[in-house]
C-alpha cells in the first residue's frame, strides 16, 4: 500500500510541481507562497489590531480557533492542479486508501510544507499562543479534514459537506465552550456564540474566498498576462457549498472588472454629481440636524437620502444611450447591478471617508466612534443598494435634463418607498449600533451576525431584482432610450 | 439558399398606433438587404425589433434558426446593431468604448487589440480613439458606433441609418467596410434615405410605408428604372389608394 501511496504521490507531484518547472513557472510558485503568507500574516494582524480591543482569553481562544482553522483550509486553495478523486478512481485502491492519499497528498506538498511553519512562527510571535493551544489546534483541524476526506470519499454530494460544516461547527463550539464554563459569566452568551460562530465562519469563508479571489485574479492577469479561466482554479469538493454562496465568484470575471471601470468612468467624468453631490451632502446634513453636524446623524442621513438618489436610485439612467449597447452584449444581468453597486458603495465610501476627516479635524470627533460608524456603514449601504436595486428595476425614469442635474427627475412612487424603506432600516440600524456601544461583547456577537443577514439580503433580493430585469428589461431601454 | 433571418407576420403597436402591420421577409446568407421607406414609416421599429431591442405585439422573427425573443447569449453574439441612436457612452473614449464592448464580448485580450486596430485603421477613427465620444463630431460618433458594432466579427449587420449625417469620405470608408463584410459571407440589413447608396450597395430592396411591405424585390429585378423612380411612384401609389 505504502509503495502504491508513494507511486502516486510521486506521479502527482510530476503533474504539479514538475510541470510547473517545465513551464518555468518557479516565480509563480514563488510569488504564490509569498501571497499566502502575506495574506496569513496581514489577517493574523488583524485578529491582534481588532477593534473591539478585547484580548481575554476567550476572545483570543474564539478567534484564533475559527481564523486559523480556515487559514489551513486556504492553503490549499493555491494548489493548481489538486488530486481529485476522479484522478484517484483510476487507480486501484480502497476509500481508506484514497482518504490517506488524499490527506498526505493536501498537506505533504512543497507550498504547504514553507508556508504553515512561517505562519505559525508568526502567530507565536506576535499572539505569544502557548504549544498546548497549537496542539489542540490541531488536533481539532485535522479531525475537520479527516471527516471532510470522509464525506467525499462517501459521496460528493454538496449535502454532505453541509454536514461537516456543522459537525466542524460543533467541534469548534466545543473548544470553545469548555474554557466559558470555567468563567460562569460568560455562560449567559452561549447561545448568541453559538449563532456568531456559525455566521462568522460563513462570513470568514466568504471573505477568505474573495480575497483568494483577488489573489488569483491578479496573479493570472498581471503577473502571468493570462487571461482568466476560472475552470482552471482548482476548487475541492469541501468548498463547493460556499461557491453556491459568494454570487459564482464575481470578483473573477473579466467583465465585471470592465462594467466596474466603466461605471465609474461615467460617474467621475460628470463632474457636475462630483461637485454637486458632495456640497448637497452637506447642506442636507446640517439641515437635518440643525446645524450641528453630528456624526451619527450626518453619515446615516447621507446613506439615506442623498446617495441614493443622486447614485442609486434609477441607475440605468447613468447609462443613457449606452444602455442599449450594455444589453445587446451576451452579459450576466447579475454582473450589471453588482457593478453598479459596488461603485455605488465605493464612492459613498471616499465620500464619507472625506466627511470623516472635516469632522474629525473640526469637531475633534473621537477616530474610535468613526470606526465604529463605518463598521455598521458597511452592511447599512449593502441594504440600501438591495432598494436602490429593485427601486431603479420598478421604477425606471429618464433625466429630461441632462446638464442640470437639479432638474432630474426621478420617479415619486420610487423616491417614497425609498425614504420609508430606508428611514425603517436605518432606524433599526441605529438601534443596534446604540445597544453595541453599550455591551462590548454584545458588538462581537451582532456585528458579524448584522454583516450576515446584509448580505443574505442581498444576495436574496438580487436574485429577485435579476429575474425581475429579464422580464423588465425591454420596458427599462423603452423608458430610457425612447 | 440558407434564410439566416426569418421574420414572420411582425406587428408592433404602441396604444392606438401601429407601427408595424403583419410584416413578413426572409433575408439568406450573404445577402444585402435595404430598407426604405418615408419618415414614420416603421424602419426603425423592425431595426428595433431585429435587433432584439425590444420585443413585437405579435409575430416572430428567427435568426440562425432561433427564435430572437429567447434572447441567447450566442443570438448576441452573431449580430452586430448599429441602432437609430448609436448606443454611444458619451463619457468614454473611443478606444474605451471599444475595449468595453469587446470585453463585454468576452473577446481575448491580444484578438481584441488586433480587432480594435483594424477597425479604428479601415473607419480612419485613429485620431480620434482618445476623444471623449461626446466631443466628437456626429459623423465620427456614428462611426464609433459602427466600430462598436462590429468589435466582436458578427455574422450579421443591423445597421439604422449609417449613413446619415455623414460626410462623403466617412461614407465611403463605410462602403468599403460593408463591401468588405459582404464579400466575407456576412449578411447586412441597412436603412437608409439615400437611395443611390442602396441601389449600389444592396442585393435586395424592401420598401415599407406606414407599417406594410410595398415593395420586395431584387435590385436586379428592378428593370433598368432608378431605385428612386420605384420609390416615389410606390409611395405616391399607396398615397392615393388611401385617399380614394
Amino acid at each position: 500500500m505504502i509503495s502504491k501511496i508513494k507511486a502516486i504521490i510521486i506521479l502527482s507531484h510530476k503533474l504539479c510541481i514538475k510541470s510547473e518547472v517545465r513551464e518555468g513557472k518557479l516565480i509563480a510558485v514563488f510569488i504564490n507562497i509569498i501571497l499566502m503568507n502575506i495574506m496569513n500574516i496581514s489577517l493574523i494582524f488583524f485578529l491582534v489590531i481588532n477593534p473591539f480591543k478585547i484580548h481575554n482569553s476567550l476572545s483570543f481562544y474564539f478567534h484564533i480557533t475559527f481564523w486559523l482553522s480556515i487559514l489551513f483550509q486556504y492553503f490549499d486553495r493555491f494548489n493548481t492542479m489538486n488530486l481529485t478523486y476522479n484522478n484517484l478512481n483510476i487507480f486501484p485502491i480502497t476509500n481508506l486508501q484514497k482518504i490517506i492519499l488524499r490527506i498526505s497528498y493536501r498537506y505533504i506538498n512543497i507550498l504547504n510544507i514553507i508556508t504553515i511553519p512561517i505562519t505559525l512562527y508568526v502567530v507565536s510571535k506576535i499572539t505569544h499562543i502557548t504549544f498546548v493551544s497549537i496542539t489542540v489546534w490541531l488536533i481539532y483541524e485535522y479531525t475537520c479534514i479527516t471527516l471532510g476526506e470522509a464525506f467525499n470519499i462517501l459521496s460528493r454530494k454538496i449535502s454532505n459537506n453541509w454536514i461537516l460544516f456543522f459537525i466542524g461547527l460543533i467541534i469548534q463550539a466545543l473548544f470553545i465552550i469548555s474554557p466559558m464554563l470555567s468563567n460562569k459569566s460568560y455562560i449567559i452568551n452561549i447561545p448568541f456564540l453559538f449563532v456568531n460562530i456559525l455566521n462568522s465562519d460563513i462570513l470568514v469563508l466568504k471573505l477568505l474566498l474573495f480575497l483568494y479571489s483577488i489573489g488569483i485574479t491578479y496573479f493570472n492577469l498581471i503577473l502571468l498576462s493570462k487571461p482568466l479561466r476560472i475552470n482552471k482554479i482548482n476548487r475541492s469538493i469541501n468548498f463547493k457549498f460556499i461557491n453556491k454562496f459568494i454570487l459564482d465568484l464575481p470578483f473573477m470575471n473579466k467583465q465585471l472588472k470592465n462594467l466596474i471601470l466603466k461605471d465609474f468612468l461615467i460617474i467621475i467624468r460628470s463632474k457636475i454629481t462630483i461637485i454637486f453631490y458632495p456640497i448637497s451632502f452637506i447642506i442636507l446634513s446640517c439641515a437635518i440636524t440643525n446645524g450641528k453636524l453630528t456624526l451619527a446623524v450626518s453619515v446615516l442621513s447621507d446613506i439615506v437620502f442623498v446617495i441614493p438618489i443622486y447614485l442609486g436610485i434609477n441607475f440605468f439612467e447613468q447609462d443613457q444611450k449606452g444602455l442599449v449597447s450594455l444589453l445587446l452584449t451576451p452579459i450576466n444581468r447579475k454582473l450589471i447591478i453588482i457593478s453598479k453597486n459596488l461603485v455605488m458603495i465605493s464612492i459613498c465610501i471616499i465620500q464619507l471617508l472625506f466627511f470623516y476627516m472635516i469632522l474629525i479635524i473640526l469637531h475633534k470627533v473621537n477616530l474610535f466612534d468613526v470606526l465604529f460608524i463605518l463598521l455598521y456603514v458597511i452592511p447599512l449601504m449593502t441594504i440600501i443598494a438591495s432598494i436602490c436595486n429593485y427601486l431603479s428595476i420598478k421604477f425606471p425614469y429618464n433625466a429630461q435634463n441632462k446638464r442640470l442635474i437639479i432638474k432630474r427627475k426621478y420617479s415619486i412612487y420610487s423616491i417614497v418607498i425609498h425614504m420609508l424603506l430606508g428611514t425603517i432600516t436605518t432606524g433599526i440600524f441605529a438601534c443596534i449600533i446604540i445597544i453595541s456601544k453599550m455591551y462590548i461583547i454584545s458588538t462581537l456577537v451582532i456585528l458579524p451576525n448584522v454583516y450576515f443577514f446584509s448580505y443574505i439580503f442581498y444576495i436574496k433580493f438580487l436574485k429577485s431584482v435579476d429575474d425581475k430585469l429579464k422580464n423588465r428589461e425591454k420596458e427599462i431601454i423603452k423608458c430610457i432610450i425612447f | 439558399m440558407n434564410n439566416i433571418i426569418l421574420v414572420e407576420n411582425l406587428t408592433q403597436q404602441y396604444g392606438d398606433f401601429l407601427a408595424l402591420n403583419n410584416v413578413s421577409f426572409k433575408v439568406n446568407k450573404g445577402e444585402f438587404l435595404g430598407i426604405l421607406g418615408p419618415n414614420g414609416a416603421g424602419k426603425t421599429t423592425l431595426f428595433n425589433l431585429l435587433s432584439g431591442i425590444t420585443l413585437p405585439t405579435q409575430g416572430k422573427i428567427v435568426i440562425n434558426n432561433e427564435d430572437i425573443s429567447k434572447f441567447s447569449f450566442e443570438f448576441k453574439k452573431k449580430i452586430g446593431v448599429l441602432c437609430s441612436n448609436l448606443g454611444l457612452y458619451n463619457k468614454l473614449t473611443c478606444l474605451e468604448f471599444l475595449q468595453f464592448l469587446g470585453n463585454m464580448y468576452g473577446i481575448q485580450n491580444n484578438e481584441l487589440e488586433k480587432n480594435i486596430s483594424y477597425i479604428l485603421d479601415v473607419l480612419q477613427l485613429d485620431l480620434y480613439k482618445n476623444k471623449v465620444i461626446e466631443k466628437c463630431s456626429t459623423g465620427t460618433q456614428k462611426k464609433i458606433g459602427l466600430a462598436g458594432a462590429l468589435i466582436h466579427k458578427p455574422e450579421i449587420l443591423i445597421l439604422d441609418e449609417p449613413f446619415e449625417s455623414v460626410d462623403a469620405i466617412v461614407a465611403y470608408n463605410i462602403k468599403s467596410l460593408l463591401k468588405d463584410f459582404i464579400s466575407n459571407q456576412g449578411t447586412i440589413i441597412i436603412s437608409s434615405h439615400i437611395l443611390e447608396i442602396v441601389q449600389h450597395l444592396c442585393s435586395k430592396v424592401l420598401i415599407l410605408n406606414k407599417g406594410k411591405i410595398l415593395l420586395e424585390s431584387k435590385i436586379s429585378d428592378l428593370n433598368k428604372k432608378s431605385l428612386e423612380e420605384y420609390f416615389i411612384d410606390i409611395i405616391k401609389k399607396e398615397e392615393k389608394n388611401n385617399d380614394k
